[in-house]
């Protein structure tokens, strides 16, 4: 009997989609195991930008905290101690998950700002899955805070309610704006404690930008970078550091640092920087200020 | 005899004998349910035989069956080969199949809301069974039908098919057409990704340009539901896409099919007298039966498009899933699907209204009554010069604007962002994430020192001598054990000629960070010489082509930057093919 063509090739393609789609179903298991990874590791790098952009200025890019906000890269989150702290009973997991998204409306009460609410269910600008990756960065500091060997940095650690010294920090207490009048100023002495107070206050808001470095240069490092650039640049030549940074703080456009990289400083020749600090400070506050900004070397 | 007026079971085996009664029963159940076929006709169907009995037994279910009626009882053997047909109606046929057997499935793990639906896809890839196997082959089928849709039009018009008396035919064929493309489109936005969002918001950016403007505005409400998509467009686009279109589809699938019956396939152009059409009048000796012949050849070419699919799904295709959703973010080069590009290319000619939306819908009108304009009674090669010429116009006009509507047509971005999406783009893998984890090896990479240490030397000590950050700064020789950052170091410098042509003296570097734990942090940076730009905010060159800097008060040309840091984990596995 004579067998069609048509008859073997369609038998082998049927046995050969049966062998197929076994083959398939047994290594199901594991592709779906390598997506999950895959697909975390993935959200963690999503986690990382967000941070950058959103987290950074006030928790520091490496998460050591500042004067605004907690440090996370830290012991104390991953050892249990602020869960209980908390009397929280979940998870880290969703301990971190929920501070994110619901914020912490009370902690206004002891750092200048209250952590927002970040998740778009609590009027946030951050999706679920945003926060789920944000999440995910954040619980990968677990490795480094723990490591006994090598400690990470801790510039600020959780404060509880009621920790913090609360002091009248009276700006422009004189009443007299400092103005722009640089030729003929004269500073009274200085106070660094003050002037750090300043600068991480709500009002002139300058550690916002400056803390870590993410939208303006960073406060470490200050004097350094001033008197690399009284060395290098001919318009600076004649400055001493104290100069270059009164006249940084009340005349922002006069010397433009270029910008690095993502971090753009100034756009057609105007600083991204605040103008009107001349207005909002007096002598007194900017030499405190300046006294600060001289012990980062 | 049986107490009832008609004999009874047990009447028959008295009658007949046991076994003459239970097979006259099995015989008399399998001739209902196949509508005609007893046991018999079956046995010698299978076998390859003749039929034993007249009438022929194997036409009774084309005329009893509903399915079967769809069908014709023969065909004329020279339709039965690969030409004239190319098999291209049969096979969008069982990609609707595949579709409507996938779409099934994938329906159980899909809620069509904004809030859930990125989240069903994941479900889907990482937590359930054969999901990516599912929704890879519901992807390429669509896509696959797509393209055998429009390539079944075309063969049909080349073969002059739609001539009469199948006017009506291709008129129903063009609006299965129009129903396959809105199918396709419309199921683009349900897995709620960047690249959904934004295909749907050009796509339906077009309804909102109507005139007047209160009906263009209506049009658009009525289809996202909202002045942009939003969790109302996703449920209007869910159900279009698993109901209204599906039963448009098969509304005039029927309709088509039945057509075919009506009519016959046309033969092949040189087969028929000119202005004849024997196809319903076949020859004895011509005919091909579709019971067996047809049937277990259709049969083959199932198990032959399953396995080719299914070899694409497992080995060579996956559907793409780019990030979650996020009208806040255009991505850099947004673009229709491949079959609306064309449409994309219109648009980029001039008038919203005339190009996007005046010109489609008369070229719809156009091709829907094509067959009673075209009225030459011939449909051979040779009569037909006038009419192939326009359409293989018609093909080349196709590609054209579809290479058009594509981001290498007429939409400028500066290069220093070109530079950076094509090393590091937003979705997707590229290049730069390509690199094995371990040869992230953490410093500044130079594109003019590449693996040079010398070079790298006299660059650091020439930004240390302009006070840049150091930090950043302090350019590296690419280790030997890095080949494949070397080779993303040199491609990068490469692109300066290509990409950056408009960028002069321009230089880029790559600078790595640990950043975390199994997390590494890469900002591309690039810098150069500012262009002087025309009035029109054009690049102004001199006579010879070169490009004209802006100068500062001294002389010197003034720099300009730009950057963007991506964060590469060690399992995100982009190098090892992962997609």
């Amino acid at each position: 009997m004579k067998i069609e063509t048509r008859i073997v090739l369609g038998t082998a393609f049927f046995l050969g989609l049966l062998l197929i789609v076994g083959w398939v179903a047994l290594n199901e298991e594991g592709r779906m195991a390598e997506f999950t990874v895959q697909y975390e590791a993935r959200s963690l790098e999503r986690g990382a930008t967000i941070w950058e952009s959103n987290c950074s200025a006030c928790h520091g890019a490496f998460g050591q905290g500042s004067g605004r906000a907690p440090a996370l890269n830290n012991p104390r989150l991953f050892n249990g101690e602020r869960l209980q702290e908390m009397k929280w009973a979940g998870g880290l997991y969703a301990y971190v998950e929920n501070a994110i998204s619901a914020g912490r409306p009370a902690s206004v009460a002891y750092w200048p700002e209250a952590m927002p609410t970040w998740g778009q269910q609590y009027g946030g600008p951050l999706r679920t899955d945003q926060i789920r990756d944000v999440t995910r960065f954040v619980l990968n500091w677990e490795a480094s805070a723990l490591d006994e060997q090598n400690p990470p940095e801790v510039v600020q650690d959780f404060i509880l309610p009621g920790v913090r010294e609360e002091g009248d920090l009276q700006i422009m207490a004189s009443g007299q704006p400092v103005g722009t009048g640089l030729a003929t100023l004269e500073l009274p002495v200085g106070d660094p404690v003050r002037g750090e107070r300043l600068y991480n206050s709500n009002e002139l808001g300058c550690s916002s930008c400056h803390m870590g470095g993410v939208i303006a240069p960073p406060t470490e490092g200050t004097v350094t970078r001033a008197e690399q650039r009284i060395a290098t640049v001919a318009a600076l030549a004649n400055y001493t550091v104290e100069q270059y940074l009164i006249e940084s703080i009340l005349v922002p456009n006069a010397y433009l640092v270029p910008n690095e990289g993502s971090k753009v400083y100034a756009t057609g020749g105007i600083s991204i920087m605040q103008q009107n600090y001349s207005d909002r400070i007096d002598a007194q506050d900017l030499a405190d200020l300046v006294a600060y900004l001289l012990t980062q070397g | 005899m049986s107490v009832l007026p008609f004999p009874s079971f047990l009447d028959d085996i008295k009658e007949k004998g046991a076994r003459t009664a239970v097979s006259d029963l099995i015989d008399e159940t399998v001739t209902r349910v196949t509508a005609g076929l007893n046991v018999r006709d079956i046995r010698e169907l299978l076998r390859g035989e003749p039929p034993s009995r007249r009438p022929n037994p194997r036409l009774t279910p084309h005329a009893d069956a509903f399915w079967m009626h769809m069908r014709p009882s023969y065909y004329h053997a020279a339709v039965t080969g690969v030409y004239p047909t190319l098999r291209l109606g049969w096979l969008t046929t069982y990609f609707f199949a595949v579709e409507i057997i996938t779409g099934m499935f994938l329906m159980v793990f899909y809620t069509p809301s904004p809030l859930s639906a990125y989240d069903n896809m994941l479900n889907l890839l990482s937590n359930v069974p054969f999901g990516q196997f599912m929704r890879d082959l519901h992807r390429l089928g669509a896509e696959g039908m797509v393209m055998l849709v429009m390539l079944h039009m075309l063969r049909t018009y080349i073969t002059g098919s739609y001539k009469r008396p199948r006017q009506f035919t291709w008129a129903t064929g063009v609006i299965l057409l129009l129903t396959t493309l809105i199918l396709s489109f419309s199921g683009y936005l349900l897995p709620w990704d960047q690249l959904a969002f934004w295909a749907v918001t050009i796509g339906t950016s077009m309804a909102e340009a109507a005139p007047p403007e209160i009906v263009g505005k209506n049009v658009n409400l009525l289809l996202r539901g909202a002045p942009d998509i939003g969790a109302g467009g996703l449920l209007r686009f869910y159900l279009l896409h698993v109901f209204a279109l599906p039963l448009a589809t098969i509304i005039f699938l029927g309709v088509h099919y039945y057509k075919v019956v009506l009519h016959g396939h046309s033969l092949p152009p040189g087969e028929d007298e000119i202005g004849t059409d024997t196809a319903k009048r076949v020859p004895l000796e011509r005919r091909v039966y579709f019971l067996p012949d047809i049937l277990s050849n259709e049969l083959m070419w199932v198990g032959a498009a399953t396995f080719i699919l299914v070899v694409l799904v497992v080995w060579f295709y996956h559907a793409p899933l780019e990030s979650h959703a996020d009208p806040q973010v255009t991505p850099l080069h947004t673009t229709a699907p491949w079959y609306f590009l064309w449409l994309q290319g219109l648009l980029k000619l001039g008038d919203k209204v005339f190009f996007g939306l005046v010109i489609p819908t008369l070229l719809f009108l156009f091709l829907l009554v094509m067959p009673y304009i075209d009225v030459g009674k011939s449909r051979r090669y040779a009569h037909r010069r006038l009419g192939l010429s326009l359409s293989m116009l018609a093909v080349a006009g196709f590609v054209i604007l579809s290479w058009m509507g594509s981001p290498e047509y007429g939409v400028e971005t500066s290069g220093d962002q070109e530079i950076a999406q094509t090393l590091a783009p937003m979705e997707g893998v590229g290049p730069l994430r390509s690199i094995p984890f371990d040869e992230l090896i953490p410093g500044t990479y130079h594109t003019l020192a590449l693996d040079d240490a010398a070079a790298a030397a006299s660059l650091t000590a020439r930004f240390e001598a302009e006070g840049r950050n150091m930090e950043m700064f302090t350019i590296s020789a690419v280790p030997e054990d890095a080949p494949h950052l070397l080779s993303v170091l040199e491609s990068f410098d490469g692109m300066f000629d290509t990409l950056g042509r408009d960028l002069p003296n321009a230089w880029g570097v790559l600078y790595i960070q640990d950043w975390q734990t199994d997390l590494k942090r890469i900002e591309i940076y690039i810098e150069w010489d500012t262009p002087l730009l025309t009035q029109n905010g054009e690049i102004a060159r001199d006579a010879q082509g070169n490009i004209l800097l802006e100068l500062d008060e001294n002389g010197n040309p003034i720099r300009a930057s730009s950057g963007k840091a991506i964060y590469v984990h060690a399992r995100s596995n982009y190098f090892g093919g992962g997609h």
